[in-house]
């Protein structure tokens, strides 16, 4: 079981503000890593900085090393890294297009104008998300008009028509109802069979039901990883402890 | 007690919305009443579509009431306009809410609204002594031509473009550009295939308002355009209906066929900016959707 992306002494600052300080981190391919820690702790910047959308932050400075399947993203072109790595957000953002074209638009990005392959991949992600049963008959609809864990789960499957190898997703489902949130979970377990998942979230329950490993971070220091049943059952740190109990968050 | 002040600030609501409403159905009803008894003299069509406007009894033995010159150097003068002031608008309003820095905005922005806040006869002034003698110096005759007017009337309407414009492009770009990012498209492809298709809506509201402006825009237009009853050329002279008003209300006999007609004129251009103010709303709809 190899790793399919990691950091390497990975810092992160703000102009003169660090907000995160030599993170070295791997996360396992085919598997769920949660990131959770205090509000913040820079969970978001550590996800922002694996796919380098920090670098659209125009006083962000980061410093280290990200691998992804052992190659380093330094050489690698910004549009090879975030093909690689898909990102979905916190609040869902659809294209104000139809569901089809929302899935289409990056394939026809890259290149691929053909309809029927076109079709395939819409039909193809649609279905990755279990929403294809659900709206197979208004993929002309405006995706704006669905739900918002509808929409969420568009989003999710928006970024894999990139064919990304890692997905990663901040918050997906803080603005979901709790069964639009069961659904997602379900989704993303299901997901982790061909993608490498990580996920940033600030509900502890969540990060049980879905982690295979949990990363804790508290003031851009990374305090504790491990293996998910483990980390939950018996955290090696104290203050690990304490927020797991909810002591801080 | 808080119920009888709730009551009465409905009622006072009610009045005030009722007070505009009326006084919008009321000057439509003036004008009208103003301009039907011109048609005892002349046709509609003969209105609308003659060119000879010879309208001071006494003087010709023939009087005529054409407008059709007058309609058309407005609406060619205010598409000029739409189309020089859309042209450079949208690029600005594109630079400022996806390209500037926020600082450069903020510097910006108070400026493109001064542009707003600048009299008409200002306009009119600049354009008369910088452009006007320009296009003199380039060989048109007397200098006065439409697309001097175009071009200041395209300076009067930036300001109503470019801040609607750029606030929608602003707010889309901040919903939009980061996701367009995650997926590794170009910013510049995300802009054109996402950002500016979500903001069609509001710009072309942002189109209703200025070409609202830019028919009756009266003082600018008339100070360079050279107010002459022909057939607009880009280089040539015109005169918008909202110049034949200005300059020959004052002149004309009340109660005369003149004067009617020059109400006629007006409510020739309300109909005009109302069917095109339709027309855009139709089109909104239809992209929208």
């Amino acid at each position: 079981m190899g790793e399919t992306i990691k950091t390497e002494g990975l810092s992160v600052s703000y102009g003169k503000k660090s907000v995160l300080h030599n993170i070295s981190l791997e996360f396992p391919k085919n598997r769920i890593t949660s990131i959770i820690g205090p509000s913040g702790c820079g969970k978001t910047t550590l996800l922002m900085a694996l796919d380098e959308m920090i670098k659209e932050i125009p006083d962000a400075r980061v410093t280290g090393n990200i691998y992804i399947d052992d190659v380093n993203t330094e050489a690698l072109s910004m549009e090879e890294i975030r093909r690689k790595v898909g990102l979905v957000f916190q609040k869902p953002v659809p294209f104000p297009f139809s569901v089809y074209d929302n899935l289409a638009y990056a394939p026809k990005y890259y290149g691929n104008h053909d309809k029927t392959s076109l079709n395939r991949i819409v039909i193809e992600k649609l279905q990755m998300v279990g929403l294809y049963d659900e709206i197979k008959d208004e993929l002309k609809k405006s995706a704006l008009k669905f739900s918002g864990g509808q929409q969420q789960r568009i989003c999710i499957a928006r970024a894999l028509t990139a064919e990304p190898e890692v997905l990663l997703l901040d918050e997906p489902c803080s603005s979901l109802d709790v069964k639009s949130t069961a659904i997602i979970e379900e989704t993303l377990l299901r997901l982790k069979e061909k993608y490498t998942i990580i996920i940033v979230t600030h509900n502890i329950a969540q990060a049980k039901r879905l982690s295979d490993k949990v990363v804790f971070l508290k003031d851009g220091l990374k305090i504790e990883e491990g293996d998910a049943k483990e980390f939950f059952r018996s955290p090696k740190e104290e203050e690990t402890g304490e927020f797991l109990r909810g002591i801080y968050g | 007690m808080r119920k009888i002040f709730n009551n009465i600030f409905y009622i006072f609501l009610c009045v005030f919305t009722l007070i505009t409403i009326i006084s919008l159905i009321f000057v439509i009803l003036f004008i009208t009443k103003e301009a039907l008894p011109t048609f005892k003299e002349v046709s509609l069509m003969e209105f609308l579509f003659g060119r000879k406007w010879m309208p001071v009894e006494g003087i010709s033995d023939n009087p005529g009431f054409g407008i059709f010159n007058f309609i058309a150097a407005t609406i060619y003068v205010s598409i000029l306009a739409m189309f020089i002031a859309v042209s450079i608008g949208l690029g600005a309003a594109i630079y400022l809410s996806c390209i500037a820095s926020e600082r450069l905005r903020t510097v910006m922005y108070p400026f493109i609204d001064l542009l707003a806040g600048i009299p008409s006869v200002v306009y009119g002034f600049v354009g008369l002594n910088v452009l006007v003698k320009i296009f003199l110096k380039a060989g048109v005759h007397t200098g006065n031509c439409v697309l001097a007017a175009a071009i200041v009337l395209s300076v009067m309407l930036l300001p109503y473009l470019v801040s609607s414009s750029s606030d929608t492009l602003l707010k889309n770009k901040e919903l939009y550009l980061s996701a367009g990012n995650a997926l590794g498209v170009e910013k510049w492809y995300t802009i054109a295939s996402v950002i500016l298709p979500a903001s069609l809506k509001n710009i072309l509201t942002a189109m209703i308002l200025a070409i609202g402006r830019a028919m009756g825009e009266t003082m600018a237009v008339m100070m360079v355009m050279g107010n002459a009853n022909l057939f607009p050329h880009i280089l040539g002279k015109g005169e918008s209906i909202a110049s034949v008003i200005a300059l020959e209300m004052g002149t004309a006999v009340s109660g005369s066929t003149h004067f009617h007609a020059l109400y006629a004129s007006g409510l020739v251009l309300v109909v005009i900016l109302l069917l095109i103010n339709i027309l855009i709303g139709m089109l909104r709809r239809k992209l929208v959707r």
